[in-house]
């Protein structure tokens, strides 16, 4: 590994017009935290001969968190602004606990959501807890705006739909349902050869019906396995219209499993991970499906009475 | 591609001549001669290059400096008093023997210190929770701990002395 990197052209751009013109001109990359960029650059997988930084492009910088009107996470807000947030910790709980289980966690400091949604890494947590949010991404281009919906995002291992010269301006989850909750969860061992598959993560979201004695609605995805987080509409039709019970989420964690592939050649590491992912999904839905049950803030409700009284 | 750049290190400004090809720590040790970041696995994973950037704690082995000019950067240089002093979080790691080797400790001392700064009376679970993005392969992590702990009732036995006068 080498130790220092190669030369690079740099731009630092005022506007999305500027950095869109820099970008294709020089064939250049966008470049926010660099948290995936510069290891990438310095193990020489990469060779990037331009990078274009957004780091003081004006109008990437919004954020709001709100269960009213959604979650607007802008290219430049670093992954560290999600986590004081009293919203997101409440309503958008996937995504918060994927923020606070960064590793390490100078990370979250470092690098915005965003950028960590485009490096299109296929172990990433934030992307798994987004899709289970129905993260959509708001992209700008030459040829005008368009709107992505995060699961159909990439393409391939490090590749996503983006054009060169396109940047995503910010991220958007829709407002959750009145009564549902979210959670993520993730099994991380220390990885002792390079063949050995040390990560899988879940997420899921869950809303329930007014009374809370059925769900509505689920969404269940489950990372690391594939080049990207999927999304499984089996588990999740296992799941609608049930009242959450113990044994409704394992046989929606087995409806996934049935669909699993094996991703190595190695027994016993297919094993291991086969068991640890049907428990892990397990406890993903329970969670989520505990917290749309628990759900109480009166401030929330508060908050809807007086605009009905409006 | 050169450019003349401006660094707020220790509250001291240099304007140095940089490469946007570097990377902060690499400016910190070798054109600042500041060597008590250090540099260990250069990928963001041991913590050890750790420096306060506008008071977070940021990996400086994968920052690239063009990405740090104009902000306030801190190192443990600048921990100790003008005198040369030790820090109350100092002090409680020499106090407590929590340095080995001593490679991790400039940037388990960096870490804690925006714990301490952020939270000033962390519970152990907090502390750990703080320095694990930190490693060190001593596995001193027992004494790391206390001596934060330890910091953090000193920092607060001050503040309240400093009430009473």
């Amino acid at each position: 590994m080498g130790r220092v990197l190669l030369p690079f052209e740099y731009h630092e751009p005022a506007t999305v017009e500027e950095a869109m013109k820099l970008a294709a001109e020089h064939s250049g990359t966008f470049l926010m935290g660099g948290c995936t960029l510069v290891p990438a650059l310095r193990r020489r997988e990469r060779r990037d001969g331009c990078l274009v930084s957004l780091t003081r492009v004006e109008g990437l910088d919004q954020f709001n968190a709100h269960p009213k009107t959604g979650l607007t996470v802008g290219a430049k807000v670093r992954a560290s602004a999600l986590s004081p947030d009293i919203w997101t910790g409440k309503r958008f709980a996937a995504l918060h606990e994927a923020v606070e289980q960064l590793y390490p966690p100078h990370i979250a400091n470092m690098g915005s959501l965003v950028g960590n949604l485009c490096s299109a890494v296929p172990y990433f947590d934030l992307p798994t807890a987004a899709i289970a949010l129905d993260a959509q991404m708001h992209i700008t281009g030459p040829d005008g705006d368009r709107v992505v919906a995060l699961e159909d995002f990439y393409t391939a291992k490090f590749k996503t739909v983006l054009n060169s010269n396109e940047i995503v301006t910010h991220v958007f989850c829709p407002p959750p349902n009145p009564d549902s909750g979210s959670g993520f969860k993730k099994i991380y061992r220390s990885r002792r050869t390079k063949q050995d598959m040390h990560k899988i993560n879940a997420a899921a979201s869950v809303s329930l019906d007014p009374e809370r004695d059925k769900i509505v609605d689920a969404r269940v995805v489950l990372g690391s396995w594939d080049f990207r987080p999927h999304r499984y509409r089996k588990a999740e039709e296992v799941l609608a219209g049930q009242a959450p019970s113990f044994e409704l989420f394992t046989a929606a964690a087995d409806a996934v499993m049935a669909e699993l592939s094996p991703v190595t050649d190695m027994d016993w590491v297919e094993k291991t991970r086969f068991a640890q992912a049907r428990v892990l999904l397990r406890d993903t839905i329970a969670q989520a499906a505990s917290r749309a049950k628990s759900r109480h803030d009166p401030f929330e409700d508060a908050a809807e009475i007086l605009e009905g009284a409006k | 591609m050169k450019m003349l750049a401006t660094f707020t290190v220790n509250g001291r400004e240099h304007d140095i001549v940089i490469e946007p090809h570097m990377v902060l720590a690499d400016i910190l040790r070798d054109q600042l001669r500041l060597t008590g970041t250090k540099r260990a696995c250069s990928g963001g994973n041991c913590g050890a290059c750790t420096v306060l950037v506008d008071g977070e704690p940021t990996c400086s082995c994968i920052t690239l400096g063009v990405l740090a000019r104009d902000k306030k950067i801190e190192t443990v240089e600048g921990l100790a008093a003008a005198k040369g002093e030790f820090s109350a979080l100092q002090s409680a790691f020499i106090n407590n023997n929590a340095a080995q080797c001593g490679f991790c400790t400039s940037g388990m001392l960096m870490t804690a210190e925006s714990l301490l700064r952020d939270n000033p009376r962390p519970t152990r679970e907090e502390a750990k929770v703080a320095i694990s993005g930190n490693i060190c392969r001593c596995t001193g992590y027992v004494k790391i701990v206390d001596a934060i702990m330890d910091a953090a009732a000193e920092i607060q036995k001050a503040e309240d002395m400093a009430e009473e006068v």
